[in-house]
């Protein structure tokens, strides 16, 4: 067995003093490297910039539509200049308000969370984690982000319809969203909604399959599924929960168009609408739509979240300086979540009409699926608990994540009560609810991993101050915007309302709308801070070493500049888990998974400090017994 | 100063190849595809039961016929596939005809499937007549016929390879791929056609 | 021995928090539902005795208190945020200065932790103390409502004990081990005993509360079941945008109804004849109409055209663009086709309303004499202690009817019929009192369902039976003249105070 001995300064040395261009890649044209790059990092980035993209979207909307719940009373002229003829006279138009609600929903967890996140990093990540050249299939990689930038092309463009984008929720459930005249939303701007996530579902699955082949196939000699990192586990068990539901969104989508545009009534029935008469549909069931629609939806919430509790997993590990603490029953709770999230999609709909006692089984599967979270949230503080931390960004915003999951997921133990939900549903509970486990924390999920691993994609550091600042603002807007809504929705203030003015009773929430909006500002300003830092730093940023944060997992040995294949020789072996920082038989404080060591042992146990064995004069059980009666009565002197 | 340690190449082999291995899962999405439809189906067809509204009919018996031609169509692929295993090189292209032949069979008997649902009232809209369970039917026929479509596209690839001698011996990923799919199609096909007859 | 001080010290310090917090979360919301006494009449009022709710003022400059306050948190965030901004700067210029990187960004982050982490639980409490006062708990109107409180106040407690623990260890923890040189971390990788603990605990937690959920639930969704008595049903119809309430007048029994039927003057579909008999010669008219337009597309183009030189002439670009949209689709043809498809539309409707009325059997059941003297209100007036079941039906897309003050909601699906059973058991004067005068019960609709959805409420009333009897009679009934037709049940009331009773409910 031959061994090349290569250190680390040497490998840093050697990458970064190479040109901008890097000569890796001189055969490659400006197209092939920057556009239809079948490289699993550069597809990797452009996933993140599009997702960025498209989150500056998402957050602009929300801006728009606080406003108006805000002050429902004063116009605005930018609205006129902003939406044309959505804000005559500085007016938000009804319609448009719920068109925002609906494209805010639906960017958010498709575009930003779904692919801005586990798009990127699984992307980023399993090649380099699991210690491949590349993706099993790097052509469908590449066609997979070509669907999502199409798709959200499509779904952006409905923006430019006369009768504006879909407005039904992100749900976009039927009949509202299949008929033309219930509501403007439903006409052109629904067909290219529906368009958009047939696209996504295709890139989502494209990438889903490529993801789990990877991380199955192609792992680097030693790397057992015990030695992954937990990234590694949540990305694939995302893609696996990906691969078995998108496409029963696909079925039901695809039986919203015939009904929309071929005349079928599959969830339609026993319709009279205004101005169009009674339509001739009749069999159909809206109901049957909410059940395949929430067969995805459900899971859906775990595939945005599960990524963000894998990079935080490693993030915390890494920064705290601690292995993670509890790593098989943090894969365990992983596997139960997976599994469970495929049967508890009926608590979105107890109400519905729904058989009540379909609705008892949900109850109960959806309060179990609690349990595993609150494993995941405890195995979190544990590995915290005497720590040496490093507060570096990413870390911080991991913090921000367990924090936001546990606020979060304890509103969820009152919403998957069935009991408790009749009066929750669809309320301002939920929207907090919702935003702050699956919307803030995997957000800050996504910086988290955006700041932990900028050097890596880009060679270049990002600002700390600048970072911290970020971090900060938006952990503070986060709470002050979505900790009130608890409140208005236990008031009774349903979601999904324009303006609440017409409505007395709610007059007293008024203050608390003004003060959520001037907070959700301050949190669009945070994010100035963060586009500013992102890409300043592409161009301009401090020029990274090969292992900043004295990480163990794989992607760190390679070299900072990029090339193709990752490892400019042999593919390094791994030798254990990937979280063995701070091991007392170590003097460094981090173990590399490729470095061979000493001699040490995979996992440390420490020898037994306490000698419980007795030292002193031994003498024979009878006489130990009787001599202990005359120690009793004092017969004898100790 | 750590070291990083660069060992030859493992030499550790796979239960799959890659390609195979995304065509299964590629399998396991597109039952689901199925699996929801077909649920769907059920749950509705079980509430029309309840509610009386229901429209129950015959299947043509043109998917019947397609029901013989897939499975035949089948066994020729199986039969292509073990010729290639085998190195019988110079039998392949004509069984992969055959095959494909069948195939393209199949769409067209589903097409006069349709027609004969068509002529009997049966339409795929209910603007003006039809039922849903005829809605379903036109569906569920229909994005099988699809997936078919890809199949089709697959052994033309594996016809064109064949004549070109890509595939033998050593070389058996694509038909391999190729008849897993196909088969994957038959035996959807025959649960479909069961489920849509015996499903009450 | 200094670690051990050490150790008590944070113990202590944890301890307190948390019984500042359970006292805090007790002081401020109203647990007074978990107590046994939850039905009996007098019991303590959800914030009753120390807030006394105030009609929002016309002015809102008068609304003053929490208006200053919410401003004051924004006030207080801002600097937060430019102390901190300060912090960072002012280490940069020491740097600057001194030459080397001084401040510790770990020892910064370190305590705008622990400082986010009082000021965070110390808002946390304060919103439990003023908007805790605003949540509807333990001020139910319904029978059912009591029970939904006291499983909300038990879930709220111990969610509250846990939010306050994790929270705390969370940024405490952050707080005393973050980095110094030299520190090693101690390496604990599993405890297979703390793991079990922690997995098992919330697990009884979770037993608990979904039991008590699972009798909650039952009780609600089974109640038209499980209550003895006599029931009263009441249709809630939900169109775009409004909300009706059918009753079922003197016969006591709700009429049939079909969309097929629906027209304007039969707004909720009622199966009575003479209604239908119009419909039918109103769609065939519409039809004809229809036709005749189709054979004057040309005439109407030629028609438009004109309309949009006469706008071009004086300019006027709404007009012109207006016209030219119909231009547009009358040329595209997508006009014909549109009066092509509302033609096939009346036709098949008209082709099933006879196939209804050409059947002996379906048109003998559907066209019975009980939708005649149904009364179709704006207002929902409800008996104080009635069993009152609401039959939700719509007339186009899923609405949800949400009470949010008798804790019941249901959606509102079309073609599927939904119900809900539920006994109120305050009257709307009994409200006032506690909430102000101002004060209504609302239906509102909480499912997304147009431009309008925010404006879809209806008033409910609860008030004494006789009222509600006397309400009803000031209400016209669907379509029953003025002569009397002889009721379907045969029992004749034997005083006039039985006839009321028998009157309003089914």
């Amino acid at each position: 067995m031959s061994t090349v001995e290569l250190t680390e300064s040497h490998a840093v040395d050697t990458h970064v003093h190479h040109d901008e261009h890097g000569h890796h890649d001189h055969h490659q044209s400006f197209i092939s490297k920057y556009i239809f790059s079948t490289d699993h990092k550069m597809i990797s980035k452009q996933y993140l910039i599009t997702g960025i993209i498209m989150g500056c979207f998402g957050m602009g909307m929300s801006l728009l539509f606080r406003m108006q719940l805000a002050w429902p009373d004063e116009t605005f002229p930018m609205f006129e200049s902003l939406l044309g003829k959505w804000g005559k006279g500085g007016k938000l138009d009804p319609n448009y308000y719920m068109a925002l609600v609906t494209i805010h929903g639906t960017i958010m967890v498709f575009y930003v969370l779904t692919a801005g996140l586990s798009g990127t990093f699984s992307n980023l990540l399993i090649p380099l984690q699991v210690g491949a050249r590349d993706m099993a299939s790097p052509f469908m990689n590449m066609l997979s982000y070509w669907f999502f930038f199409l798709s959200s092309v499509v779904l952006m463009s409905s923006f430019l319809v006369e009768t504006g984008p879909a407005s039904s929720g992100w749900t976009v459930y039927p009949p509202l969203s299949a008929l033309e005249k219930a509501m403007p939303g439903s006409g052109l701007g629904t067909t290219l909604w529906l368009s958009a996530i047939i696209l996504f579902i295709v890139s989502a699955l494209l990438g889903g399959i490529n993801y789990i082949v990877t991380v199955l196939n192609m792992r680097t000699k030693g790397m057992s599924m015990n030695r992954l990192p937990l990234t590694i586990w949540a990305f694939m068990l995302t893609a696996i929960l990906g691969l078995l539901s998108f496409p029963v969104l696909l079925g039901a989508g695809l039986l919203l168009i015939f009904d929309r545009s071929f005349g079928t009534s599959f969830y339609l029935s026993d319709i009279h609408l205004n101005g169009v008469g009674a339509l001739t549909n009749s069999g159909g069931s809206p109901v049957l739509y909410q059940h395949l629609f929430w067969f995805l939806g459900h899971p859906e919430v775990y595939i945005i979240l599960m990524p963000a509790l894998g990079i935080s997993s490693e993030v915390i590990s890494t920064n705290a300086r601690k292995p993670i603490f509890g790593y098989t029953a943090m894969i365990i709770s992983l596997i139960g979540i997976s599994f469970l999230s495929f049967i508890v999609w009926g608590h979105h709909m107890f109400i519905t009409g729904m058989n009540p006692f379909l609705g008892t089984m949900f109850m109960y599967v959806t309060l179990i699926i609690a349990v595993p979270s609150a494993v995941k949230t405890f195995n979190y503080l544990a590995t915290l608990w005497k720590g040496n931390i490093r507060f570096t960004t990413g870390m911080l915003f991991a913090i921000g994540l367990v924090s936001f999951f546990i606020s979060g997921g304890l509103t969820g133990i009152y919403l998957g009560n069935a009991a408790l939900d009749i009066q929750l549903h669809d309320s301002y509970f939920v929207v907090a609810h919702f935003h702050l486990v699956m919307g803030s924390a995997a957000i800050f999920g996504m910086f988290a991993g955006i700041y932990h691993w900028f050097p890596k994609m880009f060679g270049r550091m990002m600002n700390k101050t600048l970072g911290t600042l970020h971090f900060w603002l938006t952990f503070i807007s986060g709470y002050l915007v979505f900790f009130p809504m608890h409140f208005m929705g236990l008031a009774g203030v349903p979601r999904r309302y324009y303006q609440f003015s017409l409505i007395p009773e709610f007059d007293i929430w008024m203050d608390v709308n003004v003060f959520i909006t001037v907070a959700a500002f301050l949190g669009g300003i945070a994010q100035l801070f963060f586009l500013y830092n992102f890409f300043y730093s592409i161009f301009k940023g401090k020029k990274a070493t090969q292992n900043p944060w004295e990480s163990n997992t794989l992607e760190w040995t390679t070299p900072v500049e990029h090339i193709h294949g990752n490892w400019p020789g042999e593919i390094p072996t791994v030798y254990r888990g990937p979280h063995e920082y701070s091991r007392p038989d170590r003097e460094s404080d981090f173990f590399p998974q490729n470095d061979p060591g000493n001699g040490e042992p995979e996992h440390y146990h420490a020898p037994a400090v306490v000698d419980n064995s007795y030292s002193g004069p031994k003498e024979k059980p009878s006489k130990v017994f009787f001599s202990s009666f005359a120690y009793l009565f004092m017969l004898k002197k100790a | 100063m750590s070291t990083i340690t660069v060992q030859p190449m493992s030499t550790k082999k796979n239960i799959f190849n890659e390609k195979t291995f995304i065509t299964w899962l590629f399998i396991v999405a597109s039952s689901m595809l199925f699996i929801a439809f077909t649920s769907a189906y059920w749950v509705h067809k079980s509430d029309g039961i309840k509610n009386n509204a229901w429209f129950d009919f015959e299947l043509p018996m043109q998917f019947w016929v397609s029901t013989v031609i897939v499975i035949i169509s089948g066994i020729f692929m199986q039969w292509a596939y073990n010729a290639a295993k085998k190195d019988n090189v110079f039998k392949l292209p004509s069984l992969i005809t055959l095959t494909l032949i069948l195939a393209v069979s199949f769409c067209f008997s589903q097409y006069f499937a349709w027609v004969a649902m068509k002529n009997s009232g049966l339409f795929f809209s209910n603007r003006e007549a039809g039922e849903i369970s005829a809605s379903f039917v036109y569906v569920i026929s229909g994005v099988h016929l699809f997936h078919i479509l890809g199949g089709i596209i697959l052994i033309i690839i594996a016809l064109v390879k064949s004549t070109r001698l890509q595939i033998h011996k050593k070389n058996l990923v694509f038909i391999n791929i190729c008849k897993t799919y196909w088969h994957f199609l038959g035996i959807v096909w025959i649960f479909l056609i069961l489920f849509l007859y015996f499903a009450k | 021995m200094n670690s051990t001080y050490k150790q008590c010290f944070k113990i202590a310090f944890f301890a307190v928090i948390l019984l500042v917090t359970v006292f805090s979360i007790n002081q401020s919301v109203d647990f007074s539902g978990l107590k046994i006494d939850q039905l009996t009449a007098e019991k303590p009022l959800f914030g009753a005795d120390e807030y006394q709710y105030e009609a929002p003022p016309a002015n809102p400059d008068e609304n003053a208190l929490s208006s200053k306050v919410n401003w004051a948190l924004l006030i207080f965030s801002i600097l937060l945020v430019l102390v901190i901004a300060n912090t960072l700067d002012i280490s940069k210029y020491i740097a600057k200065i001194t030459g080397k990187e001084t401040t510790d960004q770990n020892q910064v982050n370190r305590w705008i932790m622990l400082i986010f982490m009082i000021v965070g639980l110390a808002a946390v409490i304060w919103e439990y103390r003023v908007h805790g006062k605003l949540i509807l708990l333990n001020n139910s109107a319904s029978v059912h409502g009591a029970d939904y409180d006291s499983m909300f106040s038990i879930t709220l407690l111990l969610t509250s004990i846990v939010f306050f623990a994790t929270q705390f260890l969370l940024f405490w923890f952050a707080f005393s081990y973050s980095y110094k040189d030299g520190k090693k971390a101690l390496y604990y990788s599993h405890n297979n005993k703390l793991e079990v603990f922690w997995t098992i605990i919330p697990s009884i937690v979770l037993t608990i509360l979904v039991l008590r959920g699972h009798q909650t639930w039952k009780s609600v969704v089974y109640a038209e079941e499980s209550y003895t008595g006599k029931i009263h049903k009441i249709e809630v119809f939900a169109y775009q945008f409004g909300w009706k309430a059918r009753y079922a007048g003197d016969d006591g029994i709700l009429g049939n109804t079909d969309y097929k039927f629906i027209s304007g003057k039969n707004e909720l579909g009622l199966a009575y004849g003479p209604e239908v008999d119009l419909l039918l010669t109103e769609l065939q008219e519409k039809i004809a109409q229809d036709e005749q337009n189709i054979k004057n597309a040309d005439m109407t183009l030629a028609s438009l055209m004109n309309d949009y030189n006469a706008a071009n002439d004086v300019k006027d670009y709404v007009a012109m663009e207006s016209v030219q949209k119909q231009i547009d689709d009358v040329k595209s043809g997508s006009y014909v086709d549109e009066l092509k498809a509302s033609i096939k539309r009346k036709t098949k409707q008209i082709e099933r309303i006879k196939a209804i009325k050409e059947n002996p059997a379906i048109f003998a059941s559907t066209f019975t004499s009980a939708a005649e003297d149904d009364i179709i209100t704006q207002e929902i007036h409800l008996a104080k202690d009635s069993i009152v079941t609401f039959n939700f039906r719509s007339k186009d897309i899923i609405h949800s009817a949400w009470l949010p003050h008798f804790r019941a909601q249901m959606n509102v699906v079309p073609g599927m019929p939904t119900k809900f059973t539920f006994v109120p058991n305050k009257s709307t004067a009994e409200a006032k009192k506690e909430f102000g005068e101002e004060f209504e019960y609302y239906l509102y609709c909480n499912k997304i369902c147009g431009s309008s959805h925010y404006n879809m409420k209806l008033k409910v009333v609860v008030e004494s039976q006789k009222e509600v009897n006397e309400w009803l009679k000031t209400q016209q009934p669907a379509f029953k003249k003025q002569e009397v037709v002889p009721a379907i049940n045969t029992e004749a009331p034997a005083n006039p105070t039985d006839t009321t009773q028998k009157i309003v409910f089914n």
